[in-house]
């Protein structure tokens, strides 16, 4: 302990391990509590998916990669697997423009941006069922409102949640939507810890407006948004929720079967838990290669 | 802590024309977040033929509490709502002392692993639910867990979330503060609650509503261990409620009455949530912008 002054040596001795086994009694509980339940399980699992995993059936048989080499056949799979990047594709620029925007804004108004954040940061704290059940009728094809304001400004009503095109962009919208209060405070975080001598810098080269965006905010910005874009990547990959709510047999024509969805079609429809188990950790796997490859990039570019 | 305000100059804030449009589009912005919150949660107090309307409204004409009397019939209501309320009490409470001991110690204690374990817990947050969603189903099924208040609570007793929260938190208080009270021979127990707690108390106010909202919310997980009426959490009741089919709702009759027993049930979970987080919304979205997540 480098900031005790001059204490009697015993005494200090004393006064260590005193702390030492503080520190392991505070500890200990979670390290039993992640041993547990995410260790064990994460081994569990992927031995689970190394056996025919019934969970009805009396006998788990060990089969190797059979359950990884089923994936590779299964049309529902790949289907799944397409609606999940699908969404990722679409919902994580959305939302970061959306939130970038609105933080951009945020940033620069004189008074009541903190009603404006609060407003934004409601949904998120809105259980997904709850969004659900009003987008749901919002988005009802003929009575809903948003048909309304899609008429109002002279374009053709959608079917939304109805037809197979639809159904993906609208859940993107909803989940925009729902999500975006969040990234907007990750940004404006960010945009408040620009320091203002870049500013005045940027100021006496004789910057306008855009350009100070443009070469000073955006660049300083990127350690915020690269972040930022890595946990919307990983949180993306993982939307089950409104998924569920808006197509709870994946949607018209499969086409809001999300990875997850249909990992929880697979067990608590078919009590196949060997066959779920593999393709949880084939998402896993995916997820983790993005993180890996966007960290990867944000050292790449660490400059400043 | 005073909120501060954006230390941007004045010249960045751009002329009149632009502070204008930002407003013009930050309020949009706003209403599109309002409109439906607002529409959903005045709808339940509208008799059914009064919500689907063309054009919208928000106000009803004539007020009544037809939805909610509905809503007990469907479900058990005060029942299902006291289970999200314990559930979500519960593990909250447990969340929040948990992580301020295990945050506490791995940010103010020097002990052999320290440094292994920090990263540990940090690894963990990277490991998504449903990786661990199946065998953890299994486990509970093996327990007999299923349909049991312990199936919900247990598996969040501890959050590396808030883990991370109050020891980023715990890394703040001044080493001379703890220290003194060392010297004075306080044991490292009572230092820890006398003198760390008080200090962590806003940052534990934050992670307790990221962990209430988060719990009460939560779907995929008490979907798969609740199957009993009387033992469901207040989403998975209300889930129950939406037709598969949006087209299956009619102009008139069942599903217009459908919809004002949802709007009910939504008000329900969306309103208790609202007023908590209005009230606590600084430390919330400080909270999120020192950790740089939120709580789901």
């Amino acid at each position: 302990m480098p900031s005790l002054v001059h204490p009697a040596p015993d005494r200090s001795r004393t006064m260590r391990s005193q702390q030492v086994l503080t520190a392991y009694l505070f500890v200990l509980p979670a390290i039993v509590y992640f041993l547990i339940f995410l260790v064990y399980p994460l081994v569990r699992g992927l031995a689970m998916s190394l056996q025919d995993y019934q969970i009805a059936a009396p006998e788990k048989p060990f089969v190797g990669l059979e359950n990884y080499g089923k994936l590779l056949d299964d049309p529902d799979f790949s289907s799944s697997l397409l609606a999940t990047f699908k969404f990722t594709a679409m919902f994580v620029p959305a939302v970061i423009l959306v939130a970038l925007a609105l933080a951009v804004m945020l940033n620069m108004i004189r008074r009541g941006a903190a009603l404006y954040r609060a407003i934004y940061f409601a949904p998120v704290m809105t259980a997904g069922v709850a969004v659900a059940l009003i987008w749901r009728y919002v988005m009802h094809p003929s009575l809903g409102s948003a048909n309304l304001v899609l008429e109002s400004v002279g374009l053709p009503p959608l079917n939304w949640f109805v037809d197979a095109a639809t159904a993906m962009p609208s859940l993107v919208i909803v989940s925009v939507w729902q999500s975006m209060g969040l990234q907007t405070i990750l940004f404006l975080a960010g945009l408040q810890g620009i320091p203002q001598h870049f500013y005045d810098a940027a100021k006496i080269d004789g910057a306008g407006q855009w350009q100070s965006f443009r070469y000073v905010t955006l660049p300083l910005l990127q350690h915020t948004t690269l972040f930022v874009t890595v946990t919307t990547i990983i949180s993306s990959f993982q939307v089950f929720t409104l998924a569920f709510l808006f197509g709870r047999d994946g949607g018209p024509g499969k086409s809001l079967l999300v990875m997850v969805l249909y990992i929880q079609h697979t067990i608590m429809g078919r009590g196949n838990a060997g066959y779920a188990a593999a393709m949880a950790f084939v998402l896993f796997a995916i997820i983790m290669l993005f993180t890996l490859a966007q960290l990867a990039l944000l050292r790449a570019r660490w400059e400043y | 802590m005073k909120e501060t305000t954006a230390p941007t100059h004045a010249w960045l804030r751009g002329g009149r024309a632009f502070q204008l449009l930002s407003y013009l589009l930050l309020t949009l912005a706003a209403g599109w977040v309002v409109f439906p919150f607002l529409w959903g949660v005045l709808g339940a107090f509208k008799p059914g033929h009064q919500i689907l309307r063309i054009p919208p409204t928000l106000i009803a004409d004539e007020w009544t509490l037809q939805n909610f009397r509905a809503l007990t019939k469907v479900f058990p209501v005060a029942r299902i709502y006291a289970n999200s309320l314990f559930v979500s009490t519960a593990a909250t409470a447990a969340q929040i002392i948990t992580s301020a001991m295990t945050g506490y110690a791995l940010a103010r204690f020097d002990f052999p692993g320290r440094q292994t374990l920090f990263l540990l817990i940090l690894s963990t947050m990277m490991v998504p639910f449903f990786v661990v969603l199946v065998p953890l189903f299994v486990m509970v099924v093996s327990w007999g867990w299923l349909d049991t208040y312990h199936a919900l609570i247990v598996p969040v007793l501890f959050t590396p979330f808030g883990i991370f929260l109050l020891r980023q938190f715990a890394m703040t208080i001044p080493n001379e503060l703890l220290d003194a009270a060392r010297i004075d021979g306080a044991n490292e127990f009572r230092i820890f609650v006398q003198i760390a707690m008080p200090i962590l108390t806003p940052a534990m106010g934050a992670l307790g509503i990221f962990a209430f909202t988060g719990i009460w919310g939560d779907f995929l997980w008490p979907l798969f261990v609740i199957n009993t009426g009387d033992l469901r959490t207040l989403p998975v009741a209300l889930s129950t409620l939406v037709t598969v089919n949006p087209r299956g709702m009619g102009a008139a009759g069942r599903g217009t009455h459908q919809l004002g027993i949802l709007m009910a049930g939504d008000l329900i979970v969306v309103v208790p949530v609202l007023i908590v987080f209005f009230i606590f919304q600084r430390y919330i979205t400080r909270g999120v912008a020192l950790t740089g997540m939120g709580g789901h």
